[in-house]
């Protein structure tokens, strides 16, 4: 025999014939390309037998004995129960609430940014985790289509570890970073995930590496979608939302402008501080309107003064400023744009 | 219902699963065809007619061993139906037919 002792097919080919065959006549079809490639290196020696059965795989290639595409793809999501549907909807919308929950109307909120922060980080490590996701999903999707006897579920709770490993470890280190950025506030998302850990993944990961039965597991589905829906919000949603918020804001500001102005027709100039303003000028001073930004920052600047807030869009900081005079010199921005209403202008800081 | 015409290639394949008795499976029919006809095919092609004969009613199957160098998976094989011999044999006579009904001609 020319060739190599123990001679084998190229495997990329035979998992390509694999994925497209129809999973009904895999067995006797593959059982028949390797016996006939045996044949092959019998006769022909390796080299030759491997370009015939390149060959033997892509004349396969057929209507007949192709799987419909429609099984090809949807199947494994026939498998999925209901429960996994709405979980996995429920999942995205939360995730995309969470994201845009620092641009809702409301009095300003450290546990909803905190949470909002969590939201925006948690789809960043989806990308990361991308490649894990889509490994599982493979051996998910593989699963269903190999046959009874084949018994290799546990790899979904090797996946699984692996992929709970890494969200544990990015969620400690944001957990560190909103402790010591935002106080106690950053505790609470904290200790619902770390609850949510205890509560599900232990006994997940221990069901997963005992798994006996062929079943669709949809947690890899997750594991992508979230990310892949987090960026389609981000990307056309908080451009839009960012700017209702910040007009909003824009207008419930004009009361305090209003009585920082009475302030200065009445006292000649404007006030040092805004807490200068009370009681006289406004009962209590108010705070930006949604639920993402902090406290206003006036500062005075010889005649004139600047009123700002900010909003926080993903990784970049908004800063949105009011000079009656127009006179708009803030540092430490890369772009800056007209907010459309008379005297303001917003940053988007470095 | 009417009657279904056979292409010349599924009519190869019908017959040749009938000569190996019991013993076609995919690789065995082309090397049988190979042999006699000396007329080589793709085991797509042969795996393309085998489904469409089965799903017609032709022929039917079973699984049968599995060995070593076909990677532990098994053998599918065909036999052939009452209906698939009704089949090829009225092709059979179609073909008689048409031959008698020929005119002697000088092929000189």
């Amino acid at each position: 025999m020319k060739g190599t002792e123990n001679p084998n097919p190229p495997r990329i080919l035979l998992q390509v014939f694999r994925w497209f065959c129809h999973p009904d006549f895999q067995e006797e079809i593959e059982g028949d390309l390797l016996e006939q490639f045996h044949l092959n290196v019998e006769e022909y020696g390796f080299n030759q037998a491997k370009w015939h059965f390149v060959l033997d795989v892509l004349l396969l290639f057929r209507p007949e004995i192709m799987g419909n595409f429609y099984q090809l793809t949807f199947y494994p999501f026939q498998q999925m129960y209901t429960s996994h549907w709405v979980k996995l909807i429920g999942l995205n919308l939360l995730f995309a609430a969470l994201i845009l929950l620092r641009f809702v109307p409301g009095p300003p909120n450290q546990v909803a940014t905190a949470f909002s922060v969590f939201g925006f980080f948690g789809a960043i490590v989806g990308i990361f985790l991308a490649p894990i996701s889509i490994a599982w999903t493979i051996v998910e999707f593989k699963k269903l289509r190999q046959s009874n006897q084949v018994n290799n579920y546990w790899r979904s709770g090797y996946y699984f570890a692996i992929a709970a490993m890494v969200v544990c470890c990015a969620f400690l280190v944001l957990t560190l970073g909103l402790v010591l950025t935002k106080g106690a506030y950053g505790l609470l998302p904290s200790a619902i995930l770390l609850a949510l850990a205890l509560w599900k993944i232990i006994p997940q990961l221990n069901k997963l590496r005992r798994e006996t039965e062929k079943r669709f597991n949809p947690i890899p589905l997750y594991l992508l979608s979230i990310p892949l829906v987090a960026f389609i919000v981000h990307m056309s949603l908080v451009v839009p939302v960012s700017q209702y918020s910040r007009n909003y804001v824009i207008k419930k500001t004009e009361s305090l402008i209003s009585a920082i102005e009475t302030y200065k027709i009445q006292k000649g100039q404007y006030p040092e501080s805004i807490s200068d303003l009370q009681p006289n000028y406004l009962s209590k001073i108010p705070r930006p309107a949604i639920m993402g930004s902090m406290e206003y920052q006036y500062e005075k600047i010889g005649e004139t003064y600047n009123l700002s807030f900010q909003q926080q869009l993903g990784a970049t900081d908004e800063l949105v400023v009011y000079n009656r005079a127009n006179i708009h010199n803030i540092k430490g921005h890369y772009a800056s744009f007209d907010a459309k209403v008379p005297h303001w202008r917003y940053y988007w800081m470095d | 219902m009417d009657q279904y015409h056979l292409g010349e290639f599924e009519e190869i394949v019908l017959l040749t699963v009938a000569i190996l008795d019991g013993q076609a499976y995919g690789l065995s029919i082309i090397e049988e065809i190979k042999s006699r006809l000396d007329r080589s095919v793709s085991l797509g092609a042969i795996q393309t007619v085998l489904k469409r004969l089965e799903e017609k009613g032709m022929l039917s199957s079973e699984f049968g061993e599995a060995t070593k160098v076909r990677g532990g998976k098994r053998k599918r094989y065909y036999t052939i139906s009452t209906y698939g011999l009704q089949v090829i044999k009225e092709s059979k006579e179609q073909r008689l037919s048409l031959w008698n009904a020929m005119p002697k001609l000088n092929f000189n």
